[in-house]
Formats: C-alpha cells, sequence, structure tokens
C-alpha cells in the first residue's frame, strides 16, 4: 500500500510538472494534433519513428536502463556512450547482498563487508551525483562496515533531488550510529518523500516534502519525533516499529496524514494524535490511553493487543467514544479473563468485524463466547462478522444444561456474512451460532471452518488442498487434539446447528482436510 | 476482454471522445477511460477533444493495443474503494499485462513504447520498457549490442577501462 501510494503521489508530481511543460508548449492545432517543443524527440512531432532499436530516444534508453537491476545496469554501462552516461546518472541505487550478487558466496561476514564497501565505493566514486531518486542501503550483513565508509556513501548519494532513503543496519550498529542528519538540511530534505530508517539515531531534520515516514528501532524520544513531525506538512504515511524510547507519542495537527501504524512500542503510554483526516490506524501494543474525540476520521481501526489485557471489553465500552465512525474494525487479543459487557453506546457505521483470539491465548474457560453477541447488539449497520480463535473450552457434549437462548435481543438486520475459523464444538459457540441463526434476518452466508489457521487471505485460510481445483499443495500441519475436536465440531453441527439454519442461508462447512489432517 | 470494454463505456461514464490513428482507423472510447493518457486527459481538460483527437504518430493496431490496455484498467481507480473487488480484478489485469507484454514482438513493443511515451501513459510505459530491460538483463554488453543493434563506439581503451570499472558486474 506504502509504495502504491507513493507512486501515485510521484505520478500526481510528475503530472503537474508535464501541464507546467505543456503550458509553455504550443496549444494544440485546430486538427487536435500536438506539437511539442521536446527536442530530440521527433516522433513527438507527429512524424512516425521507423522500427530500428538505435533510433531509439536516449532517454527512453535511460529509462529502460533504470528499469534494470544493478549488476546488470552495471554491464550495460560497457554497451556505448549513450549507456555509460546514463549509468553515471543512474537514479537507483539498490544496493544489497543479493543486488551486488554477494548472496551465492559463501564467505564470510567480513569477506562480505570487504567486498559490499569494495563495490560500492566503485560506483559512488565513479556516479556523477546526478539525478539519484533512491538510495537503499541494506548493510545487514555487514557488520564489519566501518561506519566512516557508511558516512562516505551517504554524503555521495543523498543530493537535492533524492525521493526515497531506506537504511538498513547491521544489529551491531544499531542503537550507536546515528544517521547524518545535516544531509538533509537544504534541498534533499526538500524532495525527500519517503524515508525509512532502521535502527539508528535521528535528531534534527525538518522535511517539508517528506509524504512517508518509517522509523523501524530507531532512538528517538517522543519530544524528538515530535520536532521532527512539526514540519512535514506533506506527511500522509507514518509508521512507528520498535522506537522503544517513545513514552508520549504526539502526532500534530499534519492535515495529509490518513495512515498511521504503530507497531510494539514497548515504553508508549500515550497517544495524542491531533492529525483530522486520519483515516486508517494500525495499533499493535499494549493498550495507551487515547484522548476523546481525536480519531474522528477513523475509519480503518486495526488493534492488536500484546500484553496481558481484555480488549474485548476495553473495545466494546470505550471504542465507540473514540472511534465513532469506523467502519472496519481488527481486533486481536491474547488474553480474555471477562465477558465482553452489555453497553449502550455503539458503533453506528461498523459494517466488518473481526475478532481474532490468539492460539496462545489465555482465555479463561468460563469466558462466554454468547456474550459476543453484545458486539453485534451494538454495531447496527454490520455486515460481516469473523470470529478466529483457538481455545480449550467445555463441549456441547459435556455439559447437559439445557442451551441458553436470548430471545428477547433484537434481531440483527444489516448482517449477511458471518465466518467462525476454528468453529468447536464449544457449548457457547454453538450457543452464539444458533442465536446468529435464530436473530439474523438478514444472513446469506455463513462459513464454519473447524480448523484454525493462521493466513492473511481470508480465501486461503479456508482452502484444503483436498479439494479440487485448489491451488494449495498442502495444508497446515495441526496437532491430533485439533482434528479430534474438528471432528466434535461436525458432529456439534450436525446436531445442533444444521435444523436451524434458514434455507435462503447458505452454509458452509470446512472440515478437516482428508488428505493432511488424519489421526 | 469484450466484456471488459463493455463494462467500463457503461459504468465509465461520461463523454466519449473519438481517437483517429495516423491510417485513419476511429476508436471510440469514454473520457475516463482516454484520461489514463495524459496527454489526453490535459486536452480534455483544454476542450479540445470534441473533433476527436488525431494521433498521426500511431498505427492503428498500435493504437488498438492501447485503447485495449486502457479499457482494461479503467477499473483501477473505480474498484479501489472495494477491496474484494480489487483483488480479483488486480488478478485478472496481472495477466492480461503479462500476457499483452509478452506476446510482443520487438517492432511492435518498439512501436508500443513509443506510442506509451507520446500519449503519457506512465504504467503502460514502465511495462513496456521493463519487458526491455528484462530482454536486456543476463546478458553480456555485445549480446546486449547485437540484440539492439547498438553501435560500439567506444575506443577499445576507453571499453577497457569501463569494462574494467563494472569488473564486478560480470561472471567469474
Amino acid at each position: 500500500m506504502g509504495m502504491l501510494s507513493l507512486k501515485r503521489l510521484m505520478g500526481r508530481q510528475r503530472q503537474r510538472e508535464w501541464r507546467r511543460r505543456r503550458q509553455k508548449a504550443q496549444k494544440p492545432r485546430a486538427d487536435g494534433s500536438i506539437a511539442s517543443e521536446r527536442k530530440g524527440n521527433n516522433y513527438q512531432c507527429g512524424k512516425r519513428l521507423r522500427y530500428s532499436w538505435p533510433n531509439f530516444p536516449e532517454d527512453i534508453w535511460s529509462h529502460i536502463h533504470s528499469l534494470m537491476p544493478l549488476r546488470d545496469a552495471s554491464r550495460a554501462a560497457c554497451v556505448s556512450r549513450a549507456f555509460l552516461r546514463s549509468w553515471r546518472c543512474h537514479p537507483n541505487l539498490i544496493f544489497s547482498k543479493r543486488t551486488l550478487g554477494l548472496e551465492q558466496n559463501a564467505c564470510r561476514k567480513s569477506d562480505i563487508s570487504r567486498a559490499f564497501t569494495c563495490i560500492v565505493d566503485h560506483i559512488l566514486t565513479n556516479h556523477s551525483g546526478n539525478g539519484i531518486k533512491t538510495l537503499n542501503l541494506d548493510i545487514f550483513d555487514c557488520p564489519n562496515l566501518n561506519t566512516c565508509d557508511l558516512n562516505n556513501w551517504l554524503q555521495n548519494a543523498i543530493k537535492p533531488g533524492i525521493e526515497e532513503i531506506t537504511l538498513v543496519l547491521p544489529l551491531k550498529h544499531r542503537k550507536v550510529y546515528s544517521f547524518p542528519c545535516s544531509l538533509l538540511f537544504g534541498g534533499s530534505g526538500r524532495s525527500l518523500r519517503y524515508l525509512d530508517i532502521n535502527g539508528c539515531s535521528l535528531v534534527g531534520l525538518c522535511l517539508r516534502s517528506l509524504t512517508k515516514l518509517r522509523l523501524c528501532q530507531v532512538l528517538i524520544t517522543g519530544d524528538e519525533l515530535g520536532c521532527l513531525l512539526a514540519n512535514t506538512f506533506a506527511l500522509k504515511e507514518l509508521e512507528l516499529m520498535k522506537c522503544s524510547e517513545i513514552i508520549c507519542l504526539k502526532v500534530p495537527l499534519l492535515k495529509q496524514l490518513s495512515y498511521l501504524n504503530v507497531f510494539a512500542c514497548n515504553m508508549l503510554q500515550m497517544i495524542e494524535i491531533k492529525a483530522l483526516n486520519l483515516s486508517t490506524f494500525n495499533f499493535t501494543g499494549s493498550t495507551v490511553q487515547f484522548s476523546l474525540g481525536q480519531l474522528l476520521r477513523v475509519k480503518y481501526l486495526n488493534m492488536t493487543c500484546l500484553k496481558k489485557f481484555d480488549v474485548l471489553c476495553y473495545v466494546i465500552t470505550k471504542l465507540p467514544y473514540v472511534v465513532p465512525n469506523v467502519e472496519t474494525l481488527v481486533v486481536s487479543s491474547i488474553t480474555e479473563r471477562v465477558d465482553a459487557p452489555m453497553v449502550t453506546a455503539k458503533f453506528l457505521h461498523l459494517k466488518y468485524l473481526s475478532i481474532e483470539l490468539a492460539p496462545a491465548c489465555s482465555i479463561s474457560p468460563e469466558c462466554d463466547y454468547l456474550s459476543l453477541v453484545y458486539f453485534l447488539d451494538a454495531s447496527p449497520v454490520l455486515e460481516t462478522f469473523i470470529l478466529r480463535e483457538y481455545m480449550e473450552h467445555c463441549s456441547v457434549f459435556d455439559d447437559a444444561s439445557p442451551m441458553r437462548l436470548m430471545a428477547e435481543h433484537k434481531k440483527h438486520k444489516n448482517l449477511k456474512n458471518v465466518t467462525m475459523i476454528g468453529f468447536c464444538s464449544a457449548k457457547s459457540m454453538v450457543e452464539l451460532t444458533c442465536h446468529i441463526l435464530e436473530s439474523t434476518t438478514s444472513l446469506e452466508c455463513i462459513t464454519l471452518d473447524t480448523i484454525v489457521s493462521w493466513y492473511e487471505n481470508e480465501e486461503d485460510i479456508i482452502d484444503r488442498c483436498c479439494v479440487r481445483g485448489t491451488r494449495r499443495r498442502e495444508c497446515l500441519s495441526i496437532g491430533t487434539e485439533m482434528i479430534l475436536e474438528a471432528h466434535r465440531a461436525i458432529l456439534a453441527i450436525e446436531r445442533y446447528i444444521l435444523g436451524k439454519v434458514p434455507a435462503a442461508v447458505r452454509l458452509d462447512v470446512h472440515r478437516p482436510c482428508t488428505r493432511c489432517h488424519t489421526v | 476482454m469484450a466484456a471488459a470494454a463493455a463494462e467500463a463505456t457503461t459504468d465509465g461514464g461520461g463523454k466519449m471522445i473519438i481517437l483517429i490513428s495516423a491510417d485513419g482507423k476511429r476508436f471510440e472510447v469514454t473520457e475516463a477511460v482516454a484520461s489514463q493518457s495524459q496527454l489526453i486527459s490535459n486536452m480534455i481538460e483544454d476542450d479540445c477533444t470534441e473533433n476527436g483527437v488525431r494521433l498521426p504518430n500511431v498505427d492503428g493496431d498500435i493504437l488498438t493495443m492501447v485503447v485495449d490496455y486502457c479499457n482494461m484498467h479503467a477499473g483501477d481507480a473505480a474498484a479501489a474503494g472495494d477491496t474484494m473487488k480489487a483483488s480479483s480484478t488486480e488478478e485478472e489485469l496481472k495477466k492480461f499485462d503479462a500476457e499483452l507484454v509478452q506476446a510482443l514482438e520487438n517492432p511492435v513493443l518498439f512501436k508500443l513504447i513509443l506510442a506509451a511515451n507520446f500519449l503519457n501513459i506512465k504504467s503502460l510505459l514502465d511495462m513496456t520498457c521493463q519487458r526491455v530491460a528484462d530482454m536486456m538483463s543476463g546478458k553480456t554488453p555485445e549480446q546486449m549490442r547485437e540484440t539492439f543493434s547498438i553501435e560500439n563506439d567506444f575506443t577499445p581503451e576507453e571499453e577497457a577501462a569501463i569494462r574494467q570499472e563494472n569488473a564486478w558486474a560480470f561472471d567469474d
């Protein structure tokens, strides 16, 4: 998503540039054809160029050259003077073990560091320094790299016009190396759109054109980050990963900021967001304090809690006030000790709700799936509900008490799709399913997957390799216990659920794979 | 492909414009489809498309491919909001693009790049240029020159020096 939006933005920038140029150029003639004032490209003046590669305009050859991988581009420099010229201004300097061809050599790390240094030195010394747009230095595997060399490279490559900088340091240098921020004062800082820094400190920057900032394991305090952000007026995406010095994150009033990702910043206690147009917020960590009314525009919220905390209870009681306009909500939890309570606050715009209870989730056995009904009650326009879980519970077959009914509940009128991944024979799970079937007037499809697996893509989750026409070669292997439970779950579906499915509703039951999931 | 084109015409909405190739073939497309060309998009903004847009340096067979491509990609922006829809069409688009670019013979690829550059359709230009870049990759300088009939204008001394400078990129 990041790169795409970045490219889109760069496209827009180019368009503007183009328009400026075009306005200077002649107006279209009456017949609609256009004469361009660009020199050298006679094909643009209405003449057709005969097929002959050598006659190809040099700027297109340069563009083609810039799209080649580094090694190939370097070899192409030996083809002709024109190629050598374009190599001297090669815009994409992507230096990694792979692009330099050091991957196959099973040499020692010190040798890799030496070979890496030698090649990069060579390329940057001979490069004109003009036209560099992307600098990507992945030196993770070069622990013996001299930081003086690194500083020299950055100095040679970071020039006005640079748009993207990515730096991945070896573990040894992390938390020690200090990025030479002075390189980004002035022109280089102005053209920079994307900065991805892994593992160094970063202080005192002013980056007015920056649209995407990604800091991973960067030693920066909340105050320092606040200063950095204060002038990044063009910032659209901000990612902070494992920046463990931030205690209080203050995001200033950045009008363009629409995407925020905060991942595992362990010391974080408070988040204050003044960016009014933030629409997507991913938060992974222990829960922090949010001030009310700050996330009014957020439509997509993904909240993953890493510490022991009753997330579901927090989400249903607090979030309707914090993110009143949320449309998509994904909640992941590792601990639930209490049931979700009945609440009066509502998610008035929520259409998609996904609740994921992690595999190692220590959820108390008394925890009641049926209480998730309160989430459905709190989301009147909900269309899709996905529950993914795996936990040990008292099976419906071991509990003789009668099934609980929630008859007094109002109907769910918008819910169309329900998916339960890791459907088990737990009594409250069966009760929840029965309740949804009986009280949802709009239901179109209910999917019950008896195996829980962890994939990104929803379709991959429920695919089995034994199904004809699937692309999957092999299913995820699971323990005997889960296979046995899956068979109990199928029994529970046949006995308690099948009879309650209305004729208009499609029931998809995903059984264990006949090939991989055998006992 | 026909279905995709028809769909674009119906839900792309807006005015139709006529593109006229060098050999006089006429193509009727919606503004939404044509606007993927920055050149035409600017002409639309400047209101100079009523009598059709003459493209005197693009042949009919090349323009057919360009229009197919634009029709296919016209849904990109519209579908972006709907994630489910976008992901399924994305795969179709990838397949379409891969087939389009793989099937190209050198002269056609050559003309298509020029057309994409002239019409200023960035995604098509990048895709076709990438194809040429891929054709050059893995080759020695001699093979690159041979494939694209490029003249070696270095003196022997210059060539030796530049080869020495890029020695790291040659397989041992």
